[in-house]
């Protein structure tokens, strides 16, 4: 995942990250926009809530009908009555889990349906995003907020929303029915309650550091793998690969403390929260035994056997409770993180009144141009230049003097602050970027291809062209020799990254997507820099047939690649040195001559 | 369960931990089957029998048991932490140490991407059975047999329910389970579709953009992520209702119990206390089924993470140590190539037949195309591959019977790809020889036309590097990377088209630098341009893996028409490129 070109043109120049638009975390913000992305459902989520209330009274009822069983009709020996109400008790269970699977359902599916549509808003948004965010941007923060963040929502839709309710209701009834049957044993069974909020606390007041801490050094030892598994070769060529297991033992080292000490702690919760459940047992029991045998009115077998059920659902809820606001605050914060990024408002954007461009000739006017990617450091100063249709550009100079901008602004990646720049006298801010972009091939030096086969890596340049079309613009490109050694041909699929090609092969096709596309303008940034130069006079003298009459832009170190342009720009420090053809430059003797006689000087030596 | 099989040799030095906690769990289990009994007991001769003093006496055991029970099991998770941790960082160190001992061929085959997701959630995933692992796996087998024994002990008959919930909560177990599992794997699958659609459109951005490519994109990223969707819908509507399923399957048994047991009550055959206590185990039996249709992803995601560990663990290095290493003495940089041929994971062979003989203290340029071998030709050198056939030697000793420290300290390579890490440039530079000053770091920094920008920066040498260094634009990295192999001071240096990113001229004066710096030292140089190569004392032209022509310029220009198109596309002449 190299970076893009124009992210290091003017790399050190000042700070690069800066965050999009810091802000305060607000949780009740994001919990209302994500609810009115449930808002589309809001029929279903109604059918949800009825479900969850009805599944939690008959979950309630269930233990009361027990009591009921015993009391009024196995202590009255009534055989009928016993089956009457078993025949009962089975129906209610059956509604239980019928009602429960319901809404679990239908929740599981908007839940589904909600993050679709979140994903397709986020993709779409990025889709807008001018080039200068993706420079801003790291791409590793921005996968982040797309999977991680985006998965946190998901958790917090497709299971913390049921869980509170349905424990929100349970609670609620538990100790409505409670009361409404006992109020003597509802205080037994509610009296190791507050240990759960004592244990609640201390594991709530002191996890949270612990965790962040536990977190940091995760992201640490990651960082730390991800770098050095990238930088591994250099490793082995450095003999290093000793010095960087030290480093690494040591911070794994770290993290298994770190993780003891936070999952220690929260370690404690299960066991104390299953022991309330039992000891809500234990004090039913035993008080209402101590009620019932002093002869305290109300109290039965059954009722204590009612009791007991309830005791064991105390617990459960409160602690799921816990545990799901803890997550829900969390996925909020992720959610959070994924409107922050559909806030951004990208930076070119179509004019109201933008028209379609029409076909072009390709003659291209830089009048006065100044550019800044930030404030005060410009990196264009007074451009000014003219190329008439169909004839051949050639741009050098040093790293950093401003080349790729020059074309970065012809394609309207970015929009410059002063001049114009207008192609057959259409301003570019004039037209839409869609019938601008698609009417100019660009090839870059960072070579870009799909993990896809490749032919659908070359038929990018055109997405309805024949086989025939891509084994051409193959040939044309002096790819179409080296792909059919691959195992699959054409059919071969890239890696990742495209690692089974040399940076050579990987421009080759970058160029041959190029061809396809049969662009009117023609850009080539340091596009053949990884390629022999007999290959790229080959592939030269093919796209110059290619683009007869139209106008083309090459950028190149390697003065050979621009020798035959028909103008030649030297830009140093933003600005344009010296214009001619190869001959002129020569004889005005200036930076273009010293950088084209430098070539030759090992010659002699 | 053959998930397991693979995961528990890992437990390593943490056996005793891993006993003391099933102990432990084992008593809580007891503790728990024990409470309906006693509920029983406070009923039956506490209520019915009016005897105050067994319910007191009762009350006050089971209050004691249960802390008893709070205090086993938090002792259990406590240790159970412990070993999850342990382990998880005893696997992860060796997993890494092992990384650290392959060389290029293995990392051809095993995507670094790869790696990083080996070492962090795979490993992560195998910690958490471990966590939760260890003490349901001691737990829910001995829960199930005890509410089982107790119900058994209480009624036989009334037991033989069990008979009929048990294959109906089995079989809807079973059925999630192997359904659920090949679901998530599909979602899996969809997810990582997904994300990398994400991130080539991310990291291609400009691609996407200079194409107008953004409904194409947004149509394969529908497709995917509608295709997602409907995976993910399906998989947690089936996983959501299993916990409703299996309990409604218990509580019917519990209305079955009710009416059987109410019967049995009224006929005087069973007691009510027992009755209660009959219907909490039944219930308790619950809890582990419906855990282990919990923990069975998990499991069965851990088993699939600790096969993909394995499968590194296994990896055998493709460049192994010679066990009784020549040292070369005082090394004077003579290679040869000896008839050698070479090929990628057994494919065909890149390299044939190449005999190459570079004196001592020379300068040779490599020059070919795109493919012909280049890269491949000199990574042989400092045995990053092994030859496939033939011997490279360095003054005579083959370099498979030479020392990795022998060969990293006389060998300095700048790589095509200018890695740089993050951290300081100084620290970069002196990569190879932590142990450099300032002075050295920065005649190499000289040296590699790298001292002017960096001294420019506001904090010059101690400036930090982004990771990759991708706060620097691609010619500096290339001249960081080769003061990097400057320092190293080798006697042999390696430089593997190191300067395409460099203007002409810089890299004039980058190579007069070098010229001074050490004359006595053997350089091979990988070069596009005919520039980089005019100074080499010979010049060696590959085509399709062979050398083609040898020798200085001056010969060559004369002798080889391959190498005279070569210098003429050079200079934008026409050439004789019919493919």
């Amino acid at each position: 995942m190299t970076d893009t070109k124009h992210a290091s043109e003017r790399a050190l120049s000042g700070p690069r990250f800066g965050q999009a638009r810091p802000r305060g975390t607000d949780p009740i913000a994001s919990l209302g926009r994500l609810l009115g992305y449930l808002g589309n459902y809001r029929w279903q989520m109604t059918l949800v809530l009825v479900l969850v209330v009805v599944s939690t009274v008959l979950s309630l009822l269930g233990p009361w009908l027990q009591g009921v069983a015993i009391d009024e009709f196995i202590a009255n020996r009534d055989l009928a009555g016993v089956a009457w109400i078993s025949i009962v008790l089975g129906l209610v269970y059956l509604g239980w889990s019928l009602t429960f699977m319901g809404f679990a359902a239908l929740m599981a599916r908007i839940a589904q349906r909600v993050m679709f549509q979140l994903r397709e808003d986020l993709f779409g948004h990025i889709q807008g995003q001018s080039l200068e965010y993706f420079d801003r941007q790291p791409i590793g923060d921005l996968m982040s907020r797309l999977t991680n963040d985006v998965d946190a929502v998901d958790q917090l839709l497709s299971q913390n929303i049921t869980t509170l309710l349905r424990n929100l209701f349970a609670i609620v009834g538990l100790v409505t029915f409670m009361l409404v049957l006992d109020w003597r044993l509802t205080l037994a069974a509610l009296v190791p309650v507050p240990l759960i909020f004592v244990i609640m606390r201390y594991v709530g007041t002191r996890a949270p550091p612990l965790f962040a801490g536990y977190q940091r050094r995760v992201g640490t030892l990651n960082g730390l793998a991800e770098e050095s598994l990238a930088g591994q070769r250099v490793a082995i060529a450095f003999d290093r690969q000793a010095a960087s297991v030290d480093e690494f033992l040591a911070i794994n080292e770290d993290v298994r403390r770190a993780g003891t000490a936070a999952y220690t702690l929260t370690g404690l919760l299960m066991p104390v929260m299953f022991g309330v459940g039992n000891m809500g047992i234990a004090t039913v029991a035993g008080a209402g035994a101590w009620l019932a045998v002093t002869g305290a009115p109300g109290i039965s077998v059954g009722i204590i056997a009612t009791f007991i059920s309830y005791s064991r659902q105390v617990a459960r809820p409160l602690s799921q409770l816990a545990n799901t606001y803890t997550s829900a605050l969390s996925a909020l914060a992720g959610a959070e993180r994924i409107f922050q990024v559909l806030d951004r408002e990208p930076s070119v954007i179509d004019a109201h009144d933008a028209v379609e461009l029409p076909e072009i000739a390709g003659h291209v006017h830089f009048d006065d141009v100044d550019f800044a990617y930030l404030p005060d450091t410009p990196v264009l100063i007074d451009v000014d230049f003219t190329t008439p249709a169909g004839s051949m550009f050639g741009l050098v100079g040093p790293t950093g003097a401003g080349k790729t901008t020059i074309i970065s602004i012809l394609a309207r990646f970015y929009d410059i602050e002063q001049g114009s720049v207008t192609i057959d006298h259409h301003d570019v801010r004039t037209v839409t970027k869609a019938s601008l972009r698609s009417q100019l091939g660009v090839v870059l030096q960072d070579t870009f291809l799909f993990s896809e086969s490749v032919w659908d890596n070359i038929r990018y340049g055109r997405l309805d062209a024949s086989d025939e079309e891509v084994v051409a613009a193959a040939k044309l490109a002096n790819a179409d020799r080296f792909i059919r050694t691959l195992p699959a041909g054409y059919g071969t699929v890239l890696s990742e990254g495209a690692t089974n090609l040399s940076l050579g092969q990987r421009q080759l096709i970058a160029i041959a997507r190029a061809a396809l596309a049969e662009p009117r303008i023609l850009i080539l940034d340091e596009a053949t820099s990884s390629v022999d130069t007999r290959t790229e006079a080959a592939i030269q003298q093919a796209l110059l047939r290619l683009m007869a009459g139209r106008t083309s832009f090459v950028i190149a170190h390697r003065l050979s690649t621009v020798r035959d342009a028909d103008q030649i720009l030297v830009v140093d420090d933003g600005q344009i040195a010296e214009r001619g053809t190869h001959e002129e430059l020569l004889d005005a003797d200036g930076i273009y001559a010293r950088l084209f006689w430098s070539q030759f000087k090992g010659q002699e030596g | 369960m053959g998930s397991l099989r693979l995961i528990f040799p890992w437990l390593g030095p943490y056996r005793r931990q891993a006993t003391l906690a099933i102990a432990a769990t084992v008593t809580v289990v007891g503790i728990n089957v024990a409470i309906p009994l006693l509920t029983a007991r406070i009923i039956d001769d506490g209520i019915a029998a009016d005897n105050l003093g067994v319910v007191t006496s009762t009350t006050l055991l089971m209050v004691t048991l249960v802390v008893a029970a709070i205090g086993f099991s938090i002792a259990a998770s406590i240790l159970g932490v412990r070993v999850a941790f342990g382990v998880e960082a005893d696997l992860r160190a060796d997993l890494y140490r092992h990384i650290q001992t392959l060389s290029f061929a293995n990392l051809d085959e095993i995507e670094t991407g790869e790696l990083l997701v080996r070492l962090t959630s795979d490993i992560t995933k195998v910690r958490q059975v471990y966590a939760f692992g260890l003490s349901f796996l001691a737990q829910a087998p001995l829960a199930f047999i005890g509410s089982m024994l107790a119900m058994l002990a209480l009624d036989v008959q009334m037991a033989a329910i069990m008979v009929v919930l048990l294959p109906i909560t089995s079989l809807i177990t079973w059925y999630v389970a192997r359904r659920s599992d090949v679901l998530y794997e599909l979602v899996q699958n969809k997810l990582d579709r997904l994300n990398t659609v994400l991130r080539e459109n991310l990291a291609g951005a400009e691609v996407v953009k200079a194409f107008v490519r953004e409904h194409h994109e947004a149509r394969r990223f529908r497709a995917v992520n509608q295709d997602l969707t409907d995976y993910a819908t399906r998989v947690n509507q089936l996983v959501a209702a299993l916990f409703p399923a299996l309990l409604g399957v218990m509580n019917l048994g519990v209305a079955a119990v009710i009416w059987i047991g109410g019967i049995a009550v009224i006929e005087g055959r069973m007691t009510e206390g027992n009755l209660v206590a009959f219907i909490n185990y039944l219930l308790a039996t619950t809890f582990p089924i419906v855990m282990f249709a919990f923990i069975q992803p998990m499991l069965s995601a851990a088993g699939a993470s600790a096969r993909r560990i394995n499968r590194v663990l296994r990896t055998t290095p493709a460049v192994v140590a010679h066990p009784d290493p020549t040292t070369l003495g005082t090394p004077r940089g003579h290679v040869r190539f000896e008839d050698v041929t070479f090929g990628y994971g057994g494919q065909e062979p890149v390299l044939e037949g190449v005999n190459l003989d570079i004196q001592a203290g020379k300068t040779v340029a490599v020059l070919g195309a795109t493919g012909s071998g280049k890269s491949t030709l000199v990574n042989l050198i400092p045995r990053f591959y092994d030859v496939t056939g033939g011997r490279v030697t360095i003054d005579g000793v083959d370099v498979r019977q030479l020392s990795k420290d022998e060969l990293r300290r006389n060998i300095g390579v700048s790589l095509q790809r200018a890695v740089l890490f993050s951290g300081t440039i100084r620290d970069n530079i002196r990569y190879g020889r932590p142990e450099a000053d300032q002075d050295e770091v920065e005649l190499a920094a000289r040296a590699a036309q790298a001292h002017e920008f960096v001294s420019e920066l506001e904090d010059g040498y101690d400036t930090m590097l982004e990771q990759g260094g991708s706060n620097l634009s691609g010619g500096q990295r290339q001249r960081l990377a080769i003061a990097r192999a400057l320092l190293v001071d080798p006697v042999i240096l390696i430089l593997d088209d190191s300067t395409s990113a460099v203007d002409v001229e810089t890299e004039s004066f980058i190579q007069d630098a070098m010229a001074r710096l050490a004359r006595d030292r053997t350089t091979v140089l990988v070069a596009q341009r005919i520039s980089t190569a005019l100074g080499a004392d010979e010049i060696v032209v590959l085509d399709e893996g062979q050398v083609v022509a040898c020798g200085p310029h001056q010969d060559l220009i004369r002798s080889s028409e391959l190498y005279r198109d070569i210098f003429r596309s050079q200079l934008g002449e026409p050439t004789d490129v019919s493919p």
